[in-house]
């Protein structure tokens, strides 16, 4: 091989030109040919050689040149588009062996090979404009951007993102429209009649992936070729943030379109859910007390914020034998209180003298994270999922629904009478309902707001869905679903789509009037926070069912009428 | 002294006369001295020291070591020293829980008393009436009812806070009306974690029927609850014997709470005018201590009845009491809140005087209208002022009201009473219900 025609990208990405597709006739320690990846560039064909795990760069024969060295003499003669289609496969065939510096190597690869286009200045009297507003990372390879692009003069025709490392993706077949007052007022030339809205949101993937902050390029081309490219934002990387900008844009949508929430939104709200599910992991655990180590029941509680609940719920629990003999699971679902918690728990036990555990997770895992997770240490034949803001009317609730729940052969999840308050009904069972016109369909609660004795709301019945809030089933059934759903946002409908699933599979949910709890939520309430999250799950939800809701449940189960339904069995066998 | 076989009971009191005088910390000392002489009983006194929302304020353990003290050379009276570091003042409970499950813990394991009887949980906490049954599981408690804190958030006045109405009906949404800042979940959590611990109490006594009523409303099963009035140690004084032609002297006594009704007071001298035949001293404590549109109001209301009313200010409740009793004819009870069984009624009543007060809750129910003393309607100066002219003028009234009072009870009397009830909790000790919870079982739900 000559000198001069080989160049190392990192330790471990080999860079080589020869002149014919042959095998790359490398050897390391004299033997040991590897594979690589080629591509064809005209008159000399362009190779990647990714070391294999093992492999040290000192154990390849080769006479390696300076990267810049190796550009220059090899590659900068080509023409733009291909010196472009070389960026990209550089940055593909080196993917799995991404690192920073190997990056930030990709990122000078780029910049000598890459054609400048005109630089992009937004003016109000200009013919033309794009800006993204922003670059979210929702893993190493996916990306959401949001921005506008506007040509008043020819139709765009192409819209090019263009990654730190080199990989281009295009966008325009991809990418929702949405309209930007803001842009067409400031415009003194943008035509709203003419064409496409300017905005724009879109999520896509990359071949490779992209580990920087940027630079990212934009480039775009309209039908006449006057073509431009602009510099990106810097990304943001940190999930919260990305999540939170997500609501954000999604919020200011009025009436959901189904391809920005199908193609979009929900791809990158579930590979975020799944980035923070598979995060999850207890990082300690606690015993206050000595809890039992083959209870019937284990109670798992999942506590985010609100610690000094735990007080009030022990009070209640205090005199309950029962309690003692369950084994209580709570998990700490707000790292940053786990101080705080584990002092007060330690202080709490010798008052109360319930025994109990904690699991304190890493890092906040939300509703069905903390509970699956509590789930996953449980003794108890059964679980009992429960709210930290929920406390028993009286003792004997507990052993009221195992006995309950024992009778009945078929159940799935079973769930008691939850209260207001002010002994009104907030929980006795649920349903799903769907507006006229509407796509989406609603959880609703059977009898809400009625009084503790109203007579319909004190027979124990199936019921569609029940209340996660309070919710018993057995142990190996919920292993065997996987438990919650990790789909949804911040706790909510993953308790119906269990539901949902075990009515698919044959189950039965219950409800049962016998247990009464009070369920003293909405002490903390964020309305701001929840109501963009509240409106995604009720979205997904309907996404991930659609009609096998209306084949699932019966046309008076949707209706809520339930009172009046002899499908709905009020009896055992 | 007590033999050394006599059942101990303890007194538990959120403060002690030594450190502060006061209404319910004294009575409760009176009930410990009652019952200490009387002998079957050994009374042992715990009172709390430390910071407090009002002064004098203690800042530190009277020992580094040591939350625990003993009081002058008694052995069975002891200080308790608790911080209020973080106190919660909606649930009424300390953080500091090491003060109950260790310090207070080895002070019943020290004492084991037979009884253990909670005189107020002011500035303490309701988790101590747990700690005290899992300490001393066969130990009764008894739960003296001297105010409504664990029914009402507002300083238990029961009084409403933006018309200051009374307040018969505690619920949450009526407590989150009063404090919107609070959620009625809020206040549900509140009333049953105030009811978890209050279920550990074997017998509360209610200072009058009026306390019983309100509490059996909350939630407190009416025979658990027995009514039991304040009582007073023997009169130390020769009754005032002095002869006015005219009965025209009005004192007030008492500290100067919004609650105590003194704007009520100074608006009805201030409607009889500077010709009423009558003057009224007002004695008393802590003025400086209120709000400052309350010190503004009650200044303005002073100067307005300057010929008719003097402000006498602070005096030693032990030296000087009588004296000032002795100087007046009437003693006004003007408070817009409910009262338990006012104290004052009592004192007024040992040194001959017939009372004036507002006709609700304890105080209309210590004072007989047109037999020891008048009643106003509450909250209302022209009434007060009616009722005011009416004293002072009607020849006679004063000698036949005067003769209408009715004997003081003796704290010797009610030690008797109270040591009736720790004999029935001590002898219902082993029955005591245990929590067991009611399990519905499923046919019964099914064939419902």
């Amino acid at each position: 091989m000559p000198d001069g025609s080989a160049t190392w990208l990192s330790n471990d990405v080999l860079l080589l030109v020869t002149s014919s597709a042959d095998d790359v006739a490398l050897a390391v320690d004299g033997s040991r040919p590897m594979d690589a990846q080629s591509l064809d560039v005209g008159s000399s064909v362009l190779h990647v050689v990714v070391l294999p795990s093992g492999v040290r760069r000192a154990q390849v024969e080769v006479e390696a040149t300076d990267v810049k060295a190796f550009l220059r003499t090899h590659l900068a003669a080509l023409d733009s588009a291909m010196r472009n289609r070389v960026t990209d496969f550089i940055a593909s065939a080196a993917g799995s062996a991404t690192k920073p510096t190997l990056s930030e190597t990709l990122v000078e690869v780029r910049e000598v090979l890459r054609e400048r286009l005109p630089l992009k200045v937004n003016s109000p009297d200009g013919p033309r404009g794009m800006i993204v507003d922003h670059i979210l990372r929702v893993d190493d390879r996916s990306f959401y951007v949001k921005g506008w692009a506007h040509d008043a003069e020819a139709e765009i025709v192409r819209l090019t993102a263009v990654s730190p490392e080199g990989s281009r993706v295009e966008l325009l077949d991809k990418l929702v429209r949405q309209p930007r007052p803001d842009v067409l007022e400031w415009s003194s030339v943008f035509n709203p009649d003419a064409g496409a809205e300017p905005g724009f949101i879109c999520f896509f993937e990359l071949d490779a992936p992209s580990l920087l902050h940027g630079p990212w390029v934009f480039e775009m081309e309209n039908a006449d070729g006057v073509v431009g490219e602009i510099a990106g934002p810097r990304v943001t990387r940190d999930m919260p943030d990305v999540q939170a900008q997500i609501f954000h844009d999604f919020a200011e949508v009025r009436v959901l379109d189904d391809r920005l929430m199908e193609d979009h939104v929900s791809p990158a709200m579930m590979r975020l859910q799944q980035r923070a599910n598979a995060t999850i992991k207890i990082d300690q655990i606690t015993e206050y007390g000595t809890a039992p180590t083959s209870p019937d029941v284990s109670i798992v509680v999942p506590v985010y914020q609100n610690i000094e609940h735990l007080e009030a719920q022990l009070a209640e629990f205090a005199d309950d034998p029962a309690m003692h003999a369950a084994d209580i699971v709570y998990v700490l679902d707000s790292p940053e209180a786990a101080d705080s918690f584990d002092y007060l728990a330690s202080h709490l036990y010798p008052i109360y003298l319930v025994p109990f555990r904690i699991a304190f997770l890493e890092q906040n895992a939300g509703f069905s994270g903390a509970i699956n997770a509590g789930a996953s240490i449980a003794r108890g034949r059964l679980l009992l999922l429960l709210n930290s803001d929920v406390l028993p009317d009286k003792p004997g609730w507990l052993e009221t629904m195992r006995a309950f729940y024992d009778s009945q052969p078929q159940i799935g999840a079973l769930a008691p009478k939850l209260l207001y308050e002010d002994d009104s009904i907030q929980h006795a069972g649920m349903h799903f309902t769907r507006s006229p016109g509407q796509s989406v369909w609603q959880d609703a609660q059977y009898y809400k707001g009625l009084h503790r004795t109203f007579p319909k709301a004190n027979v124990a019945r199936t019921v569609p869905a029940v209340t996660g809030a309070c919710m018993m089933i057995d142990r190996a059934l919920f292993e065997e679903f996987g438990g919650l759903s990790g789909n949804y946002v911040r706790g909510d409908y993953e308790d119906f789509d269990l539901c949902l699933r075990l009515i698919e599979s044959g189950r039965e949910n219950w409800f049962l009037p016998a247990a009464e709890l009070y369920h003293l939520e909405a002490q903390s309430y964020t309305a701001d926070l929840r109501q963009p999250s509240n409106r995604y799950n009720v979205w997904l939800h309907t996404h991930l069912w659609k009609d096998r809701i209306g084949e699932l449940l019966t046309a008076e189960d949707l209706q809520g009428e339930a009172s009046t339904n002899d499908k709905i069995r009020t009896a055992a066998p | 002294m007590p033999s050394v076989k006599a059942p101990k009971i303890l007194l538990v009191c959120h403060n002690h006369p030594h450190i502060k005088p006061g209404g319910a910390e004294g009575y409760a000392l009176n009930l410990y001295e009652a019952i200490r002489d009387a002998g079957e009983f050994e009374p042992v006194f715990l009172g709390r020291t430390g910071p407090s929302p009002m002064p004098p304020i203690v800042f530190r353990p009277p020992h580094p070591y040591s939350p625990i003290t003993s009081v002058n050379d008694d052995p069975n009276q002891y200080l308790i020293y608790t911080d209020l570091n973080g106190f919660d003042f909606f649930f009424h409970r300390s953080p500091n829980k090491e003060t109950i499950t260790k310090d207070y813990r080895d002070f019943l394991l020290a004492h084991e008393p037979d009884v253990v009887h909670f005189q107020h949980n002011y500035l303490l906490g309701y988790d101590w009436l747990r700690v005290t049954r899992n300490t001393l599981p066969d130990a009764p408690i008894i739960y003296m009812l001297h105010e409504y804190l664990p029914i009402c958030f507002h300083d238990g006045q029961m009084i409403r806070t933006h018309d200051k109405s009374l307040c018969q009906e505690q619920t949450p949404r009526r407590c989150h009306e009063c404090f919107p800042w609070k959620s009625p979940q809020a206040f549900k959590m509140r009333e049953r974690w105030m009811k978890s611990h209050l279920a550990l109490v074997d017998i509360f006594i209610a200072p009058s029927e009026y306390v019983r009523d309100r509490y059996v409303d909350w939630g407190i099963p009416a025979e658990k609850i027995q009514v039991e009035t304040y009582a007073m140690p023997p009169f130390a004084h020769t009754e005032n014997t002095e002869d006015r032609p005219k009965r025209n002297r009005f004192a007030f006594f008492g500290q100067f709470t919004p609650y105590k009704g003194t704007d009520v007071l100074l608006k009805a001298m201030g409607i009889l005018g500077e010709d009423f035949d009558g003057h009224l001293w007002i004695h008393g404590a802590n003025l400086e201590t209120q709000a400052p549109h309350f010190q503004e109001e009650f200044q303005d209301l002073l100067e307005k009845t300057s010929k008719t009313v003097t402000f006498a200010g602070p005096y030693d409740h032990a030296t000087e009491l009588h004296q000032l009793m002795g100087a007046t004819d009437w003693v006004i009870i003007p408070s817009i809140w409910w009262e338990t069984g006012p104290l004052v009624a009592l004192e007024a009543f040992q040194n001959g005087r017939p009372v004036i007060c507002s006709n609700i809750g304890g105080m209309s129910e210590k004072v007989t209208d047109g037999v020891s003393g008048l009643h106003f309607n509450v909250g209302d100066p022209d009434d007060l002022a009616l009722a005011l002219k009416r004293a002072a003028e009607t020849p006679g009234l004063w000698s036949k009201l005067h003769a209408g009072i009715p004997p003081v009870y003796d704290i010797r009397d009610h030690a008797a009473v109270v040591a009736d009830i720790y004999r029935r909790a001590l002898a219902a000790g082993g029955q005591r219900a245990k929590a067991t919870g009611t399990v519905t079982d499923p046919k019964e739900i099914l064939s419902a």
